[in-house]
């Protein structure tokens, strides 16, 4: 079962890092960074916090677009296309294709993000002449927040076109990622069932915002260790959850 | 053990429900199918065949019924252990190579590590397709696409082989190629569930036919069993005069010289006049023999015999 398991892991993959999208924005972003990294406007203290700003929203942007753009379509796709048929004929269950799909792809994303995350410590150590280590910690929570995003978009290409799922998981990004502060400044401006639904919406939407270290990494902030490991814990049952409910609903699914 | 039954279904139904519409593709299907056995499943566009094959295979569950490959419930993915299948008009990853792709497949059908190359190659081998192992599959024909599916049906090495319109878009060599190939499996002796449109093919390959219309078995026996013997005689005779082949053609159908002989076709009415003509004008009657219909008569025969049942109706509100 493992060995089938990668095996679909190794195709879904390889199909993912043929996507012209995925050649785009990671080149974008590399292009961004270096050029950030290298052309300089400001003393040293300012070029840091530029480069470290613009490294890790590159990284997340690429990252989240790619993941979003990837997997939207990967689903209905493989439906319409009748290549899931030789493989679900095979003596595996439908979870594990659908795992498989989504690491697949999540792989592929990585692996343009990590070139990313490369250049930008690359850069850093350039300019500082050690390893930050908060860059490193930063840049693995965008990681986490990348594969949050991607199980959140597979969930709702288990029920939509992939126009529709990518629209509508772009604007729950947007939604998780203004949760903490605007939806909440919303709910206590409400009373009565508008604050208990807003609320609602609120507490089920992804907190996209925990995830973000770029502020404390360009002021040089430290970050409590508990903290760190609540938001790591959030992200993967989030990300489980997301994947489970998948998995319910393909299982369900007339091919 | 192997269980007696490859395929075994009971009332296997599927009705497709939209808001207004209900559509029944099968009904109460009962089937059974031993192991070892090579069968038919015949069909016009829409009868139901492919709608069976993905409920067997799990793609689609039956609004009734159940189903159960080698007596495992066909809705547990152990049941496709022993499946090798074939879809119709096969889509593959096209930058894979048909070796590649294979590969793959190995895994998926959990075929251990070590025998993977070997089985590769096999199923390549059998299925003709060694040949271009090495190129894309975006960059093949369709025959050769076919031939890359077959061989990736048969890289786990099953007992049964479902192959949904196998020969389907063929040229007439590679139909040919084709059926080759499936004698070859059923010499080995595997279960072969063949849909197709091509009744000849069938006949000389299969143990038995099912025939589905409407979404209804209608007929399942030996090619034997199905079909009937017909009111046309097929006279064979030497030595026959010019006189005699003109008089002959007043009583026979397609009369034509073969060589030294002459064929012609009549009916039970008229034969024993042929045969009495044939005698008195001094020549050599070789054979008489009354012909049996082809499995496409009888398909069609059996077909046009059920009245039309539409299976769609309105919903109730």
């Amino acid at each position: 079962m493992l060995r089938a398991f990668f095996a679909l892991i190794k195709l879904s993959f390889l199909e993912a890092v043929r996507r012209q999208i995925l050649h785009v924005m990671v080149l974008l972003s590399l292009v961004v960074i270096a050029v950030a990294g290298t052309v300089s406007f400001f003393d040293l203290g300012v070029q840091v916090k530029i480069v470290k700003d613009t490294g890790m929203v590159m990284i997340l942007l690429a990252g989240a677009l790619s993941v979003v753009f990837l997997l939207s379509g990967a689903l209905f796709h493989d439906v319409e296309q009748r290549l899931l048929y030789p493989v679900l004929a095979r003596p595996i269950p439908r979870g594990l294709y659908l795992l498989a799909r989504y690491a697949g792809a999540l792989g592929a994303v990585y692996l343009g993000m990590t070139l990313m995350a490369a250049t930008l410590l690359a850069l850093l150590w350039v300019h500082l002449h050690y390893l930050s280590t908060l860059a490193i910690v930063a840049v693995a929570f965008t990681y986490l927040e990348v594969a949050l995003v991607g199980a959140l978009t597979l969930l709702v290409s288990t029920f939509f076109t992939p126009a529709m799922t990518a629209t509508l998981t772009l604007f729950l990004y947007l939604l998780g990622s203004l949760k903490m502060g605007y939806l909440h400044h919303l709910a206590e401006r409400n009373t009565g069932f508008a604050k208990w639904a807003i609320t609602a919406v609120s507490a089920l939407l992804p907190n996209m915002e925990a995830f973000r270290f770029k502020d404390a990494l360009v002021h040089d902030l430290t970050v409590p260790i508990g903290y760190l490991l609540m938001v790591a814990v959030y992200a993967v049952c989030y990300t489980a959850m997301c994947v489970a409910i998948s998995v319910w609903r393909f299982r369900r699914r007339e091919m | 053990m192997r269980a007696q039954w490859a395929i075994r279904t009971e009332g296997l139904t599927k009705v497709y429900a939209s808001r207004h519409q209900t559509y029944t593709a099968v009904y109460n299907l009962n089937l059974q199918i031993a192991d070892g056995e090579t069968v038919g499943f015949l069909g016009a566009n829409g009868a139901g065949k492919t709608t069976t094959i993905k409920m067997l295979l799990d793609f689609i569950a039956p609004t009734q019924g159940r189903a159960w490959l080698y007596d495992i419930p066909c809705t547990e993915p152990r049941a496709r252990r022993q499946v090798g299948y074939m879809p119709e008009q096969p889509y593959f990853p096209r930058y894979l190579t048909p070796r590649e792709l294979l590969h793959a497949h190995a895994a998926l059908a959990g075929v251990p590590s070590r025998e993977v190359k070997h089985r590769v190659e096999v199923a390549l081998e059998m299925a003709r397709a060694d040949g271009f192992a090495h190129r894309p599959i975006g960059k093949l024909s369709k025959g050769m696409t076919q031939r890359v599916a077959l061989a990736q049906a048969l890289v786990g090495n099953p007992q049964l082989l479902i192959l949904d319109e196998p020969a389907s878009g063929l040229d007439p060599v590679s139909r040919v190629e084709m059926r080759n190939v499936l004698q070859a499996l059923k010499e080995h002796g595997k279960t072969i569930f063949l849909s197709s449109h091509h009744l000849s093919e069938v006949e000389r390959i299969c143990d038995r036919v099912a025939i589905i219309h409407q979404g209804r078995l209608l007929a399942f026996g030996t090619p034997e069993e199905l079909t009937q013997q017909t009111d046309r005689y097929v006279l064979v005779a030497e030595q026959v005069t010019t006189d005699a082949e003109r008089a002959l053609r007043q009583l026979c159908s397609g009369v034509r010289r073969d060589g030294a002989q002459v064929n012609a076709v009549t009916d039970g009415e008229r034969v024993y006049e042929a045969v009495a003509l044939l005698r008195q004008t001094g020549a050599r009657l070789v054979s008489v023999i009354q012909q049996r219909e082809t499995l496409e008569e009888a398909f069609l025969r059996i077909v046009q015999q059920t009245p039309s049942t539409e299976f769609t109706g309105e919903k109730a509100a």
